[in-house]
């Protein structure tokens, strides 16, 4: 899987399989700071995540 | 996952709702916010006070959406590699949505830059704040309401900061508006109902573009901690935030501010002291005599 960290500006890849709550807990995230976007589309987050999809993890927290 | 109120795919947990139906919630509630809280009356000309950052954003498309008189007033503090950004940002926002837009500059207002001001080693953001709610006030006097964006994890994190450290006067502040005082314009929080994340989906889906850019003097360590044990607390047990903010507004002493307020010799704005804090401030910096 493919996961792109935008607030971090990081790219990771490793193999997953899970909800988008496990991704989240996986990266040692809480799920009201960030959104999973699979695929490019915003899901929620008991949405089933595979090997094939390319994830974007988005900070919700922000200054001002 | 499905909407609970169609058979699209949900975007989000809860409330689950697809697209669709979340930005209905959204505009839905801040509408209800307005209404329960007697926030605005139809013939108020109301002033949005943006910074160009998604709750602001949200919060003026959608009045703008509710067909309030609303223009938009910014504060250029004068902080490199931030606010430049942002306000050709709201320029182009304005334009395009057809609100006028109002933009009054530390550098012009209060004689110097914000940079300028923290490079003799001067806390940023307690300057800032001071001479942003001055400024603020001093140019909404023609309008009847100010409307800000502060959103549900703002306010509930601002509630828990003063019980921690005991200021009541604070605390007693809070809320969907402030209470109405001489000198001072009204001020109303739509989005008082709304978590960040929420706001944060509503400005992805609508499209808004809003810049990601951190102030570079944003560093309030203790707000970061309230908020990080607020998120803890609302994933164990969802509802946390938004009962916070409805215990605080039952208890809150129905008795109004009493506090006497006077008019600062030096530039006409209220006070509570001899002269306000702002001119208190440019007075140490050496701004004004
Ligand atoms: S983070 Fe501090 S310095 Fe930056 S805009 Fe906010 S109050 Fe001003
Ligand atoms: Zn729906
Ligand atoms: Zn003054």
């Amino acid at each position: 899987m493919k996961v792109f960290i935008e607030k971090q500006n990081k790219k990771v890849k490793f193999v997953f399989e899970g909800t988008g709550t496990a991704l989240i807990k996986k990266l040692k995230y809480n799920s009201e700071e960030v959104l999973v976007i699979k695929n490019g589309e915003l899901v929620s987050l008991d949405e089933k995540l595979t090997n094939k999809d390319t994830i974007k993890i988005i900070s919700i927290i922000s200054g001002g | 996952m499905n909407c609970k109120l169609c058979t699209q795919k949900a975007i989000i947990d809860s409330p689950s709702y697809c697209k669709k139906h979340f930005l209905k919630y959204v505009e839905q509630t801040a509408k209800q916010t307005i209404k329960k809280y007697d926030l605005l009356k139809r013939s108020d000309k109301v002033c949005v006070a943006v910074s160009g950052g998604k709750d602001s954003i949200t919060l003026l498309y959608i009045l703008k959406q509710l067909k309030y008189d609303v223009e938009a007033l910014a504060i250029d503090e004068g902080i490199k590699n931030y606010r430049d950004e942002t306000l050709a940002f709201l320029k182009r926002f304005c334009k395009k949505h057809k609100i006028k837009l109002i933009i009054k500059s530390f550098e012009k207002e209060v004689g110097k830059r914000l940079d300028k001001i923290v490079k003799t080693g001067n806390p940023a953001c307690t300057i800032c704040g001071t001479f942003r709610r001055s400024l603020l006030n001093k140019y909404t006097k023609n309008y009847d309401k100010i409307a800000t964006g502060h959103n549900l994890d703002d306010e509930a994190q601002a509630v828990l900061m003063n019980l921690l450290k005991a200021q009541k006067s604070l605390y007693d502040r809070q809320g969907p508006k402030t209470g109405k005082r001489k000198g001072f314009t009204q001020k109303i929080k739509p989005l008082y109902f709304l978590k960040e994340k929420e706001i944060m989906i509503y400005s992805i889906l609508m499209n808004f573009d809003v810049p990601f850019t951190e102030c570079p003097y944003a560093k309030d360590s203790f707000r970061a901690y309230v908020r990080d044990e607020l998120n803890l607390l609302e994933t164990q047990k969802p509802g946390t935030k938004k009962n916070i903010l409805l215990k605080y507004l039952k208890n809150k002493s129905a008795e109004k501010n009493k506090l006497e307020l006077s008019f600062c010799p030096l530039c006409g704005e209220p006070c509570a002291e001899e002269i306000c804090n702002s001119c208190r401030i440019r007075k140490t910096l050496g701004l004004i005599a």
